[in-house]
């Protein structure tokens, strides 16, 4: 969460080193090249953890819908990796697919990730006591998806706006507008209102 | 963003206490690499499909696990409860009478139907979701002996508009199918 404040982050390479990068191309060739069980396996692994909790939260903590969607994300990376050209990260280009294949799910029920206006209320203030890890967990997942979405991109992952623009396709100004108010909202219910 | 916008420290802090987690479940791995072999995008699969290995496969969209904070899940929306006009139901499956002498690969065709018919539902807008249950009990006591022949063996959770859509649902379950028997149950909402 830190991390996403950074002004002077490389773009696309949130959390990595140099070493991760050379490891995970070194993978991604044998895989290309062999279709390879062991090399995907070890790319599962080394990002497996991270595409289930970022589902996990994105789903407002529906395990089902994570576990469908770290199926979607590995079978469309898979499909694509071939044609993957380095300009983010994998951990980065995962999360991508991740994000469409739940905005994709949401539509189909119906839902968008769309971010509501609500100026009505006053913003409430910013939280100066010591937060509850479950109460926090509840209230990101009872927010709308969309706020969700902004929050965990950047205060939980770490994802600059610039970041954070290239995987959901707006540009850095909605972002920084995006987690403001996702903020106020979270902020909103961790003292007891519903925005 | 004004000021007021930038996180405090006990925010930071407990934001990025997120980003540590629930650990995939087991079979996860397992069942990623088998579906990436089904369709042709992994080569030299010699996935074993031990029966331990099927039980954790099982829990993969067919059985979810909650997000370990003991809270009601209705599509995405934890604290939501029911949709409105819509009840939640428990679907009980105890477990089919063949399932004893089934082969691992005929276990793991049985969990794919399982599995297809949870996400076939779920794509048509239903929040249905479920447990997978170890086959050991936690003894209570003979006061609450457990009863009947054949183990509970899982449970699926879902909402529906009134009770014969429910019995639609349930009766559509592979499990009844296969000669298992199943309960259904609303759930009083406390």
């Amino acid at each position: 969460m830190v991390r996403g404040n950074r002004s002077d982050a490389p773009a696309l390479s949130t959390g990595l080193s140099v070493a991760d990068r050379d490891e995970d191309r070194r993978l991604v060739a044998r895989f290309v090249e062999s279709r390879d069980e062991a090399a995907f396996r070890a790319l599962y692994r080394k990002h497996g953890t991270f595409l289930y909790r970022f589902l996990l939260r994105l789903a407002g903590g529906d395990a089902s819908a994570a576990e469908e969607g770290v199926q979607e994300t590995w079978v469309r990376a898979a499909q694509g990796l071939a044609g993957f050209a380095w300009r983010s990260s994998l951990k980065t280009w995962l999360a991508g697919i991740a994000i469409r294949w739940w905005r994709e799910s949401l539509r189909s029920a119906g839902r968008e990730d769309a971010l509501p206006e609500d100026a009505s209320l006053p913003a409430p203030a910013p939280i100066r006591r010591e937060i509850d890890r479950v109460d926090l967990e509840r209230a990101l997942a009872a927010l709308p998806p969309g706020y969700r979405r902004a929050l965990l991109l950047h205060d939980v992952e770490g994802y600059t706006h610039e970041e954070v623009a290239a995987l959901t396709g707006v540009d850095v100004g909605t972002s920084k507008s995006q987690l403001s108010r996702a903020r106020t909202a979270l902020r909103a219910r961790l003292s007891g209102r519903n925005p | 963003m004004n000021r007021d916008d930038e996180l405090t420290s006990e925010e930071k802090r407990a934001l990025a206490e997120l980003a540590g987690g629930p650990e995939p479940p087991a079979g996860l791995e397992d069942a990623v690499v088998e579906r990436l072999s089904r369709q042709g995008l992994i080569t030299n699969t010699k996935t074993r499909w031990a029966r331990w290995a099927v039980a954790a496969a099982a829990g993969i969209a067919l059985f979810a696990a909650g997000l370990a904070l003991g809270q009601r899940r209705s599509a995405g929306q934890p604290d939501a409860g029911p949709a409105a006009g819509m009840t939640r139901y428990a679907l009980l499956l105890y477990n089919a009478p063949d399932e004893p002498a089934l082969s691992d690969s005929q276990m793991a065709s049985r969990v794919d139907e399982y599995r297809n018919w949870a996400i076939g539902l779920r794509q048509s807008g239903s929040d249905i979701s479920g447990e997978k249950l170890a086959s050991r009990n936690l003894d209570l006591g003979s006061s609450a002996a457990a009863t009947g022949s054949e183990p509970l063996g899982g449970f699926f959770i879902f909402s529906a508009k009134d009770p014969a859509a429910a019995l639609a649902i349930a009766r559509s379950c592979p499990h009844l199918k296969h000669g298992g028997r199943a309960e259904l149950r609303p759930i009083e909402e406390t």
